[in-house]
């Protein structure tokens, strides 16, 4: 699983922000604006870590329980998929 | 952790977001911004600009009047008396100035990326840039014109090996 080519994550007044370049633009038209854990969980996935690993990450740098880091996760990975970001 | 816009609207969305993120289409502001390559951030005016007025060097966001078409150039000056005020707007790489009233003006360029580059719009790179880009117009336009001279004659082979067309 990877992040689809032309979707690219920019630091606008210290948010994250996901838009679509090149090709990916003649079809997605909007911006995403991600929080701090949906920024994180963006570049690690753009890093192709795996869901498990990113979970990991979760626990290790918020103090969250690995139950709730992996729904957060999840959720997010099927926003991405349901986007269209993500390809396998 | 997400929150969605969709740029059907641009205009409901800095009123929503407070700012407007995407890439361009197309080649009128080229050099500076290349079709679905770099990323723009727009504002609405007072965010930018305290007095609601755009200055020369500007990049506004406007509607074109006869398609509705969002259109992103360049201020090159200001024609008209205070309440006839129309900006003259020109994109980096086209030759016909357009006119746009005030309340056609959406946002304006508050930052862009090129590429994965920030270009800081306040930085004397940029502004270099600028100067010089909208100063040289008429040598700009000249060389057009004699590419397009050019082309028309038996010498557009010629031409098409030197520009690779």
């Amino acid at each position: 699983m990877r992040i689809k080519d032309g979707f690219v994550l920019r630091e606008v007044a210290g948010q994250g922000v996901v838009i679509a370049t090149g090709e990916a633009s003649r079809d997605f038209h909007g911006m995403i604006r991600l929080n701090g854990t949906g920024e994180m969980i963006w570049k690690s996935l753009a890093d192709g870590r795996s869901e498990e690993r990113i979970v990991e990450e979760l626990t290790e740098r918020f103090d969250i329980t690995e139950e709730q880091a992996k729904t957060d996760v999840t959720a997010f990975v099927r926003q991405m998929r349901d986007n269209g970001f993500l390809v396998d | 952790m997400t929150e969605r816009a969709w740029s059907e609207d641009i205009e409901r969305i800095l009123e929503t977001e407070g700012l407007f993120v995407s890439t361009t289409s197309g080649t009128s502001m080229w050099p500076m911004l290349r079709d679905r390559r770099d990323t723009i951030i727009i504002r609405p005016i007072a965010d930018v600009r305290p007095d609601g007025v755009l200055h020369k060097y500007d990049v506004p966001l406007y509607r074109r009047e006869t398609d509705g078409a969002y259109v992103l150039h360049r201020v090159i000056g200001v024609s008209g008396a205070r309440s006839e005020t129309r900006y003259v707007i020109r994109g980096d790489n086209t030759y016909t100035p357009e006119y746009v009233r005030p309340d056609q003006v959406i946002g304006v360029l508050s930052d862009c990326y090129r590429g994965n580059r920030r270009i800081d719009l306040g930085g004397r790179p940029y502004r270099l840039y600028v100067r010089c880009w909208v100063a040289i117009y008429p040598i700009r336009h000249c060389c057009r014109l004699l590419r397009g001279a050019l082309a028309r004659t038996p010498l557009k082979g010629l031409y098409r090996a030197c520009t690779g067309r």
